[in-house]
């Protein structure tokens, strides 16, 4: 096995761009010689704003009448075979033109812009790859990962359900079973040319991860810290005056927070904040959670009164506007 | 006049043509992964990659280049890691039928290992600074 403790990356990369030195040839039976392959490859590959690639995204290239439809699978480019030297279009099935865009066209390495494998051409693409509806709000989706699950920039999806957000407050404090509306998507088609690769980048894959570390009420300022996310990224800093502020991919479920001074590891479910408005109170009862004052479900008056006592208000216990502006002044705002 | 060969010939031939290919292999890993070729002998070296290509083949890994980035594979994660379960994906990209070309699913495993071990890697690098941080965090306070 390899005597490696850690496998290095750079030797790998450094070894796969040498690898190609040895050509596309095979090693048949020697007794004819191969006949040279006369069709070509095209490929296309997805990278999010962080240069990855997802998996999941399907690339079409489209042709009159016909396409040839090819799904990511999260390592590289998909490779269309098989192709004759004529011009094509590219296009990603079920997502809006705003979603996404071209950032980088590239041939081929030589040896791998032909092809001897057969082209596999199905039905053209058609309005219901793109038509628009409705969609319920599932547990621990925002805005931002319902905008990535149906093909729209978040943006897209929140100017089509103003009234809603507004109630809300925060695109990303919805409540499951909310019901958002979702535009058609555009198509959007770029020429493509066989024996290139086309690098297409997906927008609104970014987020933006903020929050404060309290002991008391007292930011925990100065501190290294340690998070990471449930895609296995880690990323570290320093607390500014208790805030991390960190932009991570929006697909993101789950961070562990480790902050230098704390005894233990904060888990973060993510996109999970209820609003604040809901009558059940659920929304108020895991902000005051998050805010470091424990609070039953099933009587959540105690908390209440400790928390009014804390930010200096007059401990009625009820929830009321009041009680609510000041939960969101502190946790959402703070 | 028509030059018949023999297949006795023809036999001999390729194994003359896989011997130069293995020969060559050789001095590629040498060159790209001295630490794998050196801890082994030259024979031994050999006969793993003989191994290696034999296991791409399974695949229907065919094309030279293919071949050496499946070697590249071998020498990142040891000799025969397609039977290590911790790289089970790997097995199943090389058998995703969905990708037509055999080539192209090495390609795709290499560069999909590649961007494992930078994010490996990078989580290392976090790792330490956090460490790093913490501990002139606490030297600062002592003093």
């Amino acid at each position: 096995m390899n005597p490696f403790d850690a496998p290095s990356s750079s030797l790998l990369r450094s070894a796969f761009d040498a690898s190609s030195a040895f050509g596309s040839k095979t090693f048949d039976d020697g007794s004819i010689m191969c006949e040279e392959a006369v069709k070509m490859a095209l490929e296309a590959v997805v990278v999010d704003e962080f240069n990855r690639c997802p998996s999941g995204y399907t690339v079409a290239l489209v042709r009159e009448g016909s396409a040839y439809r090819l799904t990511t699978s999260g390592h590289g480019p998909v490779r269309f075979e098989g192709l004759d030297d004529a011009s094509y279009t590219l296009c990603l099935v079920g997502q809006d033109q705003d979603a996404w865009e071209l950032i980088d066209t590239r041939p081929l390495d030589s040896g791998v812009e032909k092809s001897d494998f057969s082209s596999a051409w199905g039905d053209a693409l058609s309005p219901d790859d793109f038509r628009g509806g409705h969609t319920k709000v599932k547990a621990g989706e925002g805005v931002d990962k319902i905008g990535l699950r149906v093909g729209h920039l978040p943006g897209t999806i929140a100017s089509a359900n103003q009234d809603l957000l507004k109630a809300r407050q925060s695109r990303n404090a919805l409540a499951p079973g909310d019901k958002l509306t979702i535009p058609p998507r555009r198509p959007r088609r770029i020429g493509a040319t066989p024996g290139n690769l086309y690098v297409l980048r997906r927008l609104g894959t970014k987020a933006r991860l903020r929050l404060r570390v309290l002991s008391a009420f007292d930011p925990i300022g100065g501190e290294p810290y340690l998070l990471e996310l449930s895609d296995g990224t880690k990323l570290d800093g320093i607390t500014d005056n208790g805030y991390i502020d960190r932009e991570v991919p929006a697909a993101i479920e789950e961070a562990r927070l480790q902050v230098k001074g704390l005894p233990r590891d904060i888990v973060l479910p993510l996109d999970t904040l209820l609003p604040i408005q809901l009558e059940s109170n659920d929304g108020v009862r895991q902000r005051l959670i998050n805010l470091g004052v424990p609070c039953d479900a099933k009587d959540p008056t105690p908390a209440i009164r400790r928390f009014q006592q804390i930010v200096g208000r007059e401990p009625t216990g009820k929830v009321d506007d009041e009680l609510r502006g000041a939960v969101y002044h502190y946790h959402d705002r703070g | 006049m028509a030059l018949v060969i023999r297949k006795e010939q023809l036999r001999a031939f390729n194994e003359a043509r896989e011997a130069a290919f293995v020969g060559d292999l050789e001095v590629f890993v040498r060159r790209h992964f001295p630490a794998v070729a050196g801890a082994q002998s030259g024979a031994s070296l050999a006969l793993a990659l003989r191994a290696e290509v034999a296991r791409a083949r399974t695949f229907g890994v065919e094309e030279r280049a293919a071949l050496a980035q499946y070697v590249c594979l071998g020498a990142t994660l040891g000799w025969g890691f397609d039977r290590a379960e911790e790289h089970a994906w790997i097995v199943a990209l090389l058998g995703d039928a969905s990708i037509a070309s055999p080539s192209h699913r090495v390609r795709l495993a290499v560069q999909g290992l590649a961007t494992r071990l930078e994010r490996e890697e990078a989580r290392r690098v976090a790792e330490q600074r956090f460490e790093a941080a913490c501990l002139a965090v606490k030297e600062r306070r002592a003093t």
